[in-house]
C-alpha cells in the first residue's frame, strides 16, 4: 500500500516494519457523471402499467416529499403479492432506497442509483446472469451472508433488490426462489415531481424534434414535386 | 506486511499500550468451537458489559477527513490473505475514501475462520481449533479477508466466489462493549436482526452494511439520518436465528461496502450493476486517520 505520511502532533519516532517492500498501488475511483435516464422507455412502461392496474398503485403510499425530490424512476411492485403497507422511500435525489418489510421478519430493500463508479474489466460482464420470464433485463443474483441480492440495469439506471430474513432458515432466504418472485413483481414505476419535470422536458424535446423532422420531410417532398 | 518508516505519535503509542493491556486483563473469555457460525457465547451472558460505556463521540462528516494526518500501524497489504484461506483478488482500489473507521475502538482486521477459534485454523486436533480470544486474534498486523473462501458469488475474487466484506475484531474479546459507528453521513436503509445498512448521502451513495451487532443495542431505525461517527450498535457475536434458535458467531463486525459500478465494454457501452467491493484499503486509510484522531476518539 502507498506509504503514508506524517503525524499531526508531537514529536514522532521512526519505526521500520519488516516485510514486503513493494506494496500495490491503490487506485482512487471518482464517480462518473450521472447516467441519463432513458425516458422514452419509462414513459412507455408507465403507459402500460397505468392501463393495466387498478387504482393508483404503490406510488400513492410513498411520502410525497421523498418521491418528489427523486430524479430517477422509482421501481415499485405491483399490488397484490408483496406487502406494501409499510413501504418507506428514502431519497438522495440521484439515488433512493425503498424499504418494504414483509411478514415473519422478511425484509425487502430496493435501491436505485444513477451515479456509477468506473469498474475494472470483467467486474460486471464476468458475473453470471439469470433470465426471468416477463423480465427483459439480465439479472445478476448473489447470495449474501444474510440473504440474497439481485442487481440489474433498467432505464439506464442501476437497481438492486435485497431479500434478508431474521430467521436464516426461512423459506424466503433458503434459496433465491423468493427473490426471483420479488423481481418479477417490480414492474411498476413511480415518478416524483423532479422526475416528471425531466420526463416532460424529454417529451417536449422529442415532440419538437419530431415536428422538425416532419417539416424537413414535407419540404423535401415539396422540392421533389417542384423538380 | 510492509517495509516502511512510520511516524508514530504519542496517541498511537498510547493506543497500542491500551490494546495490549486489555488483552491481558480481560477475564471473560467466551469459549468457542470456532467457525463464524458457531461461537457459543450468548448475548445475554455479556450484555451487561455494555453499561461500561465508551466516551461519547459523535463527530460529523463535516470534519474534513482529507485534512487529517495519517499514522501508520502494522498491516498486511490489500489482497494478501492468510495463506491457504482463499483465492484472493488482484485489483486494488480505495472504494470508500474518507470514511470513518466503523468501530469506535482499537480494532483488528483479520480472519474469523482461519485464525484461532475458527473452523479452518490448523491445529493438531480436528475438533480443537483454539479460542477466538487467543492473543493472536487481538494483535497487529491486520489481514485482508475479502475473497476468503466462501461459496457466495463474488466476481472480484479470482475464483468467482468468496467473502464479501472485511471482518474486524474490536479491542478485546468481549461482546456488546464496543460501538460500531457510521462510516459517513447517510440514511439507515435496512435494519435486520443482526444487520444494519446505511446509504451514504453523498454520491456515489455507497451502501455500508454492518453485521453481527447486538440486536438490543441497535440505536437506529430505517429512515434515520446518521452522521459520520454516530453510534449504531454494539459489536457482538449475533448471527440471528435459525429455526427459531439463536445463532452465534465470533465477536466481530462484518463490514461491507457496495457501490454501483459501470464497466465500459469494447463497443463503448457501459454495463452497470451493484457490487460488493473490497473495503480493506479504505479501512486501512480510515484507521490511519483514526490513530491520528480523525472522526472519533479511539478508546479501548
Amino acid at each position: 500500500m502507498a506509504v503514508v505520511v506524517a503525524a499531526s502532533t508531537g514529536p514522532a519516532e521512526a519505526q521500520t516494519l519488516q516485510g514486503n517492500s513493494s506494496p500495490p498501488a491503490i487506485l482512487q475511483r471518482r464517480p462518473l457523471p450521472p447516467a441519463p435516464v432513458q425516458w422514452q422507455a419509462v414513459l412507455d412502461r408507465l403507459a402500460r402499467v397505468r392501463a393495466s392496474r387498478q387504482g393508483p398503485g404503490v406510488v400513492a403510499r410513498l411520502v410525497k416529499s421523498e418521491l418528489d425530490k427523486t430524479e430517477l424512476p422509482v421501481l415499485l411492485p405491483r399490488e397484490g403479492v408483496l406487502d406494501t403497507a409499510k413501504a418507506k422511500l428514502m431519497s438522495f435525489g440521484d439515488a433512493y432506497a425503498l424499504d418494504l418489510p414483509q411478514a415473519k421478519g422478511v425484509h425487502i430493500t430496493a435501491y436505485g442509483n444513477r451515479t456509477f463508479l468506473p469498474a475494472p474489466a470483467g467486474a460486471v460482464s464476468r458475473r453470471p446472469i439469470t433470465r426471468l420470464k416477463d423480465v427483459a433485463e439480465d439479472i445478476r443474483i448473489t447470495q449474501m451472508e444474510d440473504g440474497w441480492t439481485a442487481t440489474f440495469s433498467r432505464y439506464g439506471m442501476v437497481y438492486s433488490l435485497d431479500v434478508s430474513c431474521d430467521d436464516a432458515a426461512a423459506p424466503e432466504c433458503k434459496t433465491d426462489g423468493y427473490l426471483k418472485t420479488v423481481i418479477t413483481q417490480f414492474d411498476d414505476v413511480g415518478l416524483g415531481a423532479r422526475a416528471q419535470a425531466e420526463a416532460e422536458r424529454f417529451r417536449a424535446n422529442a415532440n419538437q424534434t419530431g415536428s422538425l423532422v416532419d417539416q424537413l420531410t414535407k419540404s423535401f417532398r415539396d422540392l421533389t414535386k417542384g423538380g | 506486511m510492509q517495509t516502511r518508516t512510520i511516524l508514530q505519535p504519542t496517541l498511537a503509542a498510547v493506543l497500542f499500550i491500551l490494546a495490549g493491556c486489555d488483552r491481558f486483563t480481560q477475564t471473560a473469555e467466551p469459549s468457542s468451537s470456532g467457525a463464524e457460525a458457531s461461537a457459543p457465547t450468548s448475548e445475554a451472558d455479556v450484555s451487561a458489559e455494555a453499561s461500561t460505556d465508551l466516551s461519547e463521540t459523535s463527530e460529523s462528516a463535516s470534519d474534513s477527513a482529507s485534512e487529517a494526518a495519517l499514522t501508520d500501524f502494522p498491516h498486511d497489504d490489500p489482497t494478501k490473505l492468510v495463506a491457504g484461506s482463499g483465492s484472493g483478488y488482484s485489483e486494488v482500489s480505495n472504494w470508500a475514501p474518507g470514511i470513518c473507521f466503523p468501530i469506535q475502538s482499537v480494532a483488528y482486521a483479520n480472519s474469523q475462520v482461519y485464525s484461532p477459534g475458527g473452523d479452518h485454523y490448523p491445529t493438531t486436533s480436528a475438533s480443537n481449533h483454539g479460542s477466538q480470544c487467543d492473543a493472536k486474534n487481538y494483535a497487529y498486523p491486520w489481514h485482508d479477508n475479502f475473497c476468503e473462501a466462501r461459496s457466495w458469488t463474488n466476481p472480484v475474487c479470482a475464483s468467482g466466489s468468496g467473502h464479501q466484506g472485511q471482518d474486524i475484531r474490536p479491542s478485546t474479546c468481549k461482546a456488546n462493549l464496543y460501538w460500531a459507528i457510521a462510516a459517513e453521513d447517510g440514511t439507515v436503509t435496512q435494519v435486520g436482526s443482526y444487520t444494519v445498512a446505511i446509504t451514504g448521502n453523498a454520491t456515489p451513495h455507497r451502501i455500508y452494511r454492518y453485521l453481527h451487532m447486538q440486536k438490543a443495542s441497535v440505536q437506529v431505525a430505517v429512515g434515520d439520518h446518521v452522521v459520520r461517527g454516530q453510534k449504531l450498535g454494539l459489536v457482538s457475536n449475533n448471527l440471528g436465528v435459525s429455526n427459531g434458535v439463536q445463532q452465534y458467531t465470533t465477536i466481530h463486525l462484518h463490514f461491507e461496502v457496495r457501490v454501483a459500478q459501470a464497466e465500459t465494454m469494447s463497443d463503448g457501452k457501459q454495463l452497470a450493476a451493484n457490487a460488493f467491493v473490497p473495503p480493506y484499503a479504505a479501512l486501512v486509510d480510515a484507521y490511519q486517520r483514526r490513530l491520528s484522531g480523525d472522526c472519533a476518539a479511539a478508546t479501548p
